[in-house]
């Protein structure tokens, strides 16, 4: 473009292009502010403490998240403390560790936050949360969870059981004895999983031993 | 190669899908515990002639315990 005009021309063409490109920008993102009802998740956080750590720091540490859930307009339906675990595998070196798991209605900009926090504090040895459901009302939820739902914990021997007063506790082994007896579960060793010989042949003759070890149990 | 494809005669059922009630849940770790072996492996769907849809769901959830130390990733599972 040799012409002083034709660069004038050129780039005006080019600024209006940009501008149009962030009108649809803006556009298409849309409000920035959160729609209360819409953008309620249902999460559930369960997150491990170390062992040593004292009772009241642990409640400083739920007490942490609890507000940040709250101060993005969520609600928290329940916490339980399923206290000292054994864990499966050595984290930190440590082989027990204190669960909390927490139920909550919230947004998902609180949840990335309460991971930023959970990542810094030396204290939390792992966190995990899931997402239960994309919208959720927290009033109707509270009013099902106080008709005494049980809560799935997974309440192995010799581990402090939940804190919950609404018989969940005695509902919840039945169910799982329940389940036991129903499925008849057949330890499968190593060399079937891989191996193809013998399987239905082997699984019938285990079946009587691994039902006197479930009665053991 | 020997003949190593046999066909299994049990028509087995899914499990899941025959009893409704019971809930796949990276929590309850003893209904999980049945479908690993003793060396925390997941069994295969041939196996145990799950679904294909609780098979995903199940080895989703089997994940998730051994993310939260529910159940260890290898060696035996504890009790």
């Amino acid at each position: 473009m040799y012409h002083v005009k034709d660069q004038i021309h050129f780039r005006l063409c080019i600024y209006l292009i940009n501008l149009l490109a962030l009108c649809q920008v803006y556009r298409l993102r849309g409000p920035l502010q959160v729609h209360e009802e819409e953008h309620m998740r249902r999460y559930e956080t369960i997150f491990i403490v170390k062992p040593n750590v004292a009772e009241d720091e642990i409640e400083a540490i739920t007490s942490k998240a609890t507000s940040i859930i709250e101060g993005d307009g969520g609600t928290i339906l329940r916490i339980n403390n399923w206290g000292l675990k054994k864990l499966a595998y050595l984290i930190k070196k440590e082989n027990q560790g204190y669960y909390v798991y927490a139920d909550y209605a919230g947004v998902p900009a609180s949840v990335a936050e309460i991971e930023r926090i959970f990542r810094i504090d030396d204290r939390i040895l792992k966190y995990l949360t899931v997402k239960l459901s994309d919208s959720c009302d927290p009033e109707a939820v509270k009013e099902e969870l106080a008709k005494a739902e049980p809560v799935p914990t997974s309440d192995e021997e010799g581990m402090e059981e939940e804190k919950d007063d609404k018989h969940k506790e005695q509902e919840e082994p039945d169910r799982v004895k329940e389940e036991l007896t129903k499925t008849e579960p057949v330890p499968v060793s190593d060399k079937e999983v891989t191996g193809e010989g013998k399987d239905d042949e082997h699984e019938e003759q285990e079946e009587p031993d691994t039902v006197k070890e479930e009665q053991a149990d | 190669m020997a003949p190593k494809k046999r066909i299994f005669p049990r028509q087995k059922v899914c499990r899941f899908c025959a009893d409704k009630s019971l809930v796949i849940d990276y929590k309850e770790v003893r209904t999980l515990r049945n479908f690993v072996t003793e060396r925390g492996k997941i069994i295969p769907q041939r196996i145990y002639g799950n679904c294909a849809k609780h098979q995903r769901k199940l080895t989703d959830a089997i994940k998730k315990a051994r993310q939260i130390a529910l159940m260890p990733y290898s060696g035996p599972t504890q009790l």
